[in-house]
């Protein structure tokens, strides 16, 4: 996180408890009501799985939403640069400036940008933004019902998220793309994690065509 | 609240971290910087501060704390309060899409008079003065002939609200109030009076060891379901409390479906729909075998000795629990041991285990398996619940003296309320006589079982000759009201509330209106003052309140406490009381005794011989599932995490989730059929038939199916329907899910089937042949 020598800065992050998670979608709803969401589009989802043949079968969750990257593919490949990063981390989109050619959302790998299908320009998760500037957390966090959603700066030693990732084992989505996430997970399922696995017609995001 | 001040942040900021510290992790992280975690909504506009008004749900029975965030008049976002003891600021989807119920472009605004033929759906928009006038003047007519029994009255939900019902009902002198039973719980409320003197338990899921799932689904329905689901996490995980460490436990469910909880759990048995009981009984049997029960406990405070339970409890071999339920007996012993021999342990039971024909025994057998190992009423048991008493103001109508069939129906001795879905079918029996039947938030074509039934009941006048239905939008139900009137729902009116507490110590909560009434939609209290002023009759006496807030405030006028804080004035600013010195005492009955009439906790009812049912908790095999034959199945509901049972469809957030509900079936069952995944077949009981979408799964038992209760409405809101259309609302136009449809009710195919002591609907028994169409 943090090199010898740097000064360090605030740098949001987002944990997911696996642990604690009932799969209740409230952050899926919550989201909805806070930012506005329309239909056709989530930019929070509970994925579920079931796994196992009977009667041994159980259920994995995994809750998604927008990474937040330390090195976002989106960013480097906006044509008009609608997309910027904050300081804090958090990837935003110039809505004024988008021109809807859905670029970015082709080469997200975490197919979490959408079109708002009213509006016709990408709109994506900003971890409530809006929110966090006044200093309180995403509205997902607020109500997780679990406790499993953890927000915070990740480069304060102190705050609860660093303290979990410091003492959990903790993953992150793809890995392997460099992409540098920001969303951690505590508990997470080798299954759920297969994009090619779950249940079919429970997201419909395509993109407000 | 216009701003968060610095000093307000970091006041909640420690509420929030010593919730965290106690719920989670330790304090570690206390230097840090948090966010504040609830209490507070900004606009994303302008970004500022919005008005929070606290209140609280009513979405399901669990009744959360709410803030209702507020900008120019307009209910913008709900939140949690986290100052509520129960649910501490967290909310489920549900709770989440309230606004969408506000909002909902199908509500009634304005009191409705049929215009054509009864069910034709012609109305025409009248006053509130006629319809009051019109009411009233029926009512006052059936009072001065002598007859107030013949005005029926029926609503769903039994807590601290319908205390005014009962008032109006009682003033009126109508004893058919019914009002009395939780539409879900009746059997599990029935078997709790009869045993130890209280209608529900709370399990103290948070601090137990050892928790033992009997057919509930908590992580996706239950009755406290939000405070219970978190706390049922909390106990999962090893955590720091206090000075010591709470090692996870763990959580055992037995249901005939992979629930959310069941696919969660540390293990999960699959068993024949209905025999629960059995199971535990066996495992009863080899506690008491073992000698791993409590002996203080049972010769103290039971009215049973140790030598007589291990004598009717022999009978009860694993066996043949196994032979009969399908749970391996090895399994049962295992399961037993590990719960008798936890430091702290409980059971969870709701649905699954009580909505059967044998549902008021199978709680007693859970009752029994919870006071043989201790687990009464203490730290990480199974508990008594914790509640306020409201004072009912000054003076209180006398009770009514008439007696009737429907609240005490002579072939269920033991139910002390009427049979809530049986009532329509002895009106039509003519076991009473039906004056005017009015109906509070309850649709009983919809929720009820055998739909066509009822439908016919409502839509013939010789019947019921006169309906008024309070409702906030055109149900399956309203659609036969001679008048509709329209009803502020939860956000808009006052109430108070005291649901059992997870915290032992009991609190009070405040719902007050976050917004304007919609249109001139009037609560429910409003329009009974208003009406016994019209009837009069001395009934007005009764009701000398100008507004429902000076009843809220004689009803909290015994509670000392609380008034020299302000009463009322202090939970309109802060939503929810609770009495702070007040510390959680357990084994609460070592005061007084139980609430029964031997001040014991009774495993031997005497009321249940006096009937000529078995005394001793027992097990008795459903009738239809004997004689069932190779090839049948037996059906079986649940409920979505999105929804409770009728009301919430029209929620767009929730209805874009989940809208459809196609019928579950075990894979090995689905390929003797020919049946494959997304396949269309015909379920078909001995009432009625329905085809609908296969969903193949390992996750059911082989000799079960399932379909959900809250999809497939046909007379509700177009949202439910999913319908897209044009409104103020541009989202309506983007329900994309309309080709899906929205599911298929599987209600109108079951048949009305009461337990035998309780008399609550045996939801799960439906007995079903399944074939690909």
């Amino acid at each position: 996180m943090i090199r010898k020598g740097e000064k360090r800065k605030k740098r949001y992050g987002f944990l997911i408890d696996l642990r604690r998670c009932i799969g209740c979608h409230t952050c899926s709803v919550s989201c909805k009501a806070e930012n506005g969401v329309p239909l056709k589009v989530f930019r929070s989802w509970v994925k579920i799985i079931e796994k196992g043949k009977y009667p041994n079968v159980s259920r994995s969750f995994l809750p998604s939403l927008c990474n937040n990257c330390d090195s976002p593919i989106c960013l480097k490949n906006c044509p008009v640069k609608a997309t910027w990063q904050r300081n804090d981390g958090i990837v935003m989109i110039d809505e004024h400036r988008c021109i809807g050619c859905k670029y970015c959302m082709a080469s997200c790998p975490y197919d979490v940008r959408h079109i708002n299908p009213l509006k016709k320009y990408v709109q994506k998760c900003y971890w409530c933004y809006h929110r966090v500037d006044k200093e309180l957390v995403p509205a997902c966090v607020e109500v997780c019902i679990g406790r499993a959603r953890i927000f915070g700066d990740i480069n304060d030693p102190n705050s609860e998220i660093a303290q979990l990732i410091a003492t959990n084992p903790v993953q992150v989505l793809k890995p392997e793309l460099a992409t540098e996430p920001r969303v951690y997970y505590i508990g997470l399922d080798l299954d759920v994690m297969d994009p090619m696995k779950g249940w079919k017609g429970w997201r419909h995001d395509d993109g407000g065509e | 609240m216009s701003s968060i001040s610095r000093r307000r942040f970091l006041k909640i900021g420690a509420a929030s971290a010593s919730i965290l510290a106690a719920g989670s992790y330790s304090g570690l992280f206390s230097e840090a910087l948090e966010l504040t975690m609830g209490g507070g909504q900004v606009s994303r506009t302008t970004g500022k501060f919005r008005k929070a008004i606290p209140s609280t749900c009513l979405l399901c029975y669990a009744r959360c704390g709410i803030y209702g965030y507020v900008e120019n008049g307009l209910l913008m976002k709900i939140g949690g309060n986290p100052e509520h003891p129960n649910s501490r600021g967290r909310m489920c989807a549900k709770g989440q899409a309230g606004i969408n119920l506000l909002y909902n472009p199908d509500r009634i605004l304005y009191p409705l008079k049929r215009a054509g033929a009864r069910g034709e759906g012609k109305w025409k928009r009248i006053s509130w003065d006629e319809a009051f006038n019109e009411i009233a003047s029926r009512l006052k007519l059936l009072m001065e002939k002598g007859h107030p029994e013949e005005f029926i009255f029926q609503s769903t939900r039994d807590i601290t609200t319908q205390d005014f019902a009962r008032r109006f009902l009682n003033a009126y002198g109508t004893p058919n109030g019914l009002v009395n039973t939780d539409l879900g719980k009746q059997n599990k409320r029935i078997a709790q009076e009869l045993t130890w003197g209280a209608g529900i338990e709370v399990n103290d899921v948070a601090r137990t060891h050892y928790m033992l799932n009997f057919g509930s689904n908590p992580y996706e329905a239950h009755l406290l379901r939000t405070s219970f689901a978190q706390r049922i996490q909390e106990g999962r995980i090893t955590r720091v409390v206090g000075e010591r460490v709470h090692h996870a436990a763990k959580l055992v469910t037995f249901d005939v479906r992979v629930s959310q909880t069941a696919g969660k759990s540390d293990e999960w048995f699959p068993i024949k729909s209905g025999t629960d009981g059995l199971v535990i009984l066996a495992m009863a049997n080899v506690i008491m075998k073992r000698g791993l029960y409590d002996r203080e406990f049972i010769e103290k405070w039971t009215n049973v000795s140790v030598k007589e339970l291990i004598k009717s409890l022999s009978q009860y071999t694993p066996e043949m629990a196994e032979m009969i339920s399908g749970v391996p007996a090895e399994e049962i012993l295992r399961i037993a041991e590990e719960f008798a021999s936890s430091n702290s342990a409980t059971t969870i039971s709701t649905g699954g285990l009580t909505k059967h024909y044998n549902g008021t025994y199978n709680e007693r057998c859970i009752l029994l398996l919870n006071a043989i190992t201790g687990n009464i009423d203490v730290e990480g048991g199974f508990c008594l619940p914790r509640t306020y008493q409201l004072n009912e103001p000054f003076p209180t109508p006398p009770l009514p003296s008439i007696k009737s069939e429907l609240i005490h129906p002579g072939d269920y001795p033991l139910a002390p309320h009427e049979i809530p879905y049986a009532v329509l079918p002895m009106i039509k029996a003519g076991r009473q006589k039906a004056g005017i039947y009015m109906t509070y938030q309850h649709n009983p074509v919809y929720a009820g079982p055998d739909c066509s039934q009822t439908e016919e009941i409502l839509k013939d006048e010789s019947i019921i000759p006169y309906y008024v239905a309070i409702d906030s939008s055109m149900t399956e139900s309203t659609i036969f009201a001679d008048i509709v009137l329209p009803e502020a729902i939860y956000l808009e009116r006052w109430e108070l509330e005291s649901p059992p507490a997870f915290e032992m110590v009991p609190f009070i909560s405040i719902r007050q209106p976050v917004v304007k009434p919609l249109g001139e939609v009037k609560s429910f209290m409003e329009i009974c003052i208003e009406l016994a002023k019209r009837i009069g009759g001395g009934m007005e006496k009764y009701f000398d309140f100008a507004t429902p807030e000076d009843y809220l405030d004689a009803a909290i006028s015994k509670i000392d406490k609380l008034v020299d804080v302000g009463g009322l004035y202090y939970l309109m600013e802060k939503g929810v009381w609770c009495d702070k010195d007040e510390k959680p005492v357990y084994r609460s009955y070592e005061k007084n005794g139980f609430n029964t009439p031997s001040g014991k906790f009774e495993i031997y009812s005497e009321r249940m011989k006096a009937h000529g049912f078995d005394p001793m908790p027992a097990y008795v095999a459903i009738p239809e599932h004997k004689d069932i034959i190779k090839g049948e199945l037996i059906l079986t509901t649940f409920q979505w995490n999105v929804f409770t049972h009728q009301d919430l469809a029209n929620c767009m957030w929730l209805s874009e989730i989940v809208h459809n509900n196609p019928i579950w079936i075990n894979i090995e069952t689905a390929r003797s059929r020919g049946i494959k995944d997304g396949d269309k077949v015909e379920v078909r009981s001995r009432i009625g038939r329905l085809i609908t979408m296969a969903h193949v799964t390992h996750g059911i038992h082989p000799y079960v199916v399932a379909i959900s209760d809250s999809c497939g409405h046909w007379g509700y809101g177009r949202i439910a329907q999913a319908k897209h259309f044009k409104s103020k609302d541009p989202n309506t136009q983007l329900i994309w899910w309309e080709k899906q449809g929205n599911g298929k009710h599987p209600n109108p195919i079951i048949p009305l089937r009461s337990d035998f002591i309780g008399g609550g609907q045996a939801w799960m028994d439906t007995v079903v042949t399944v074939r690909k169409v």
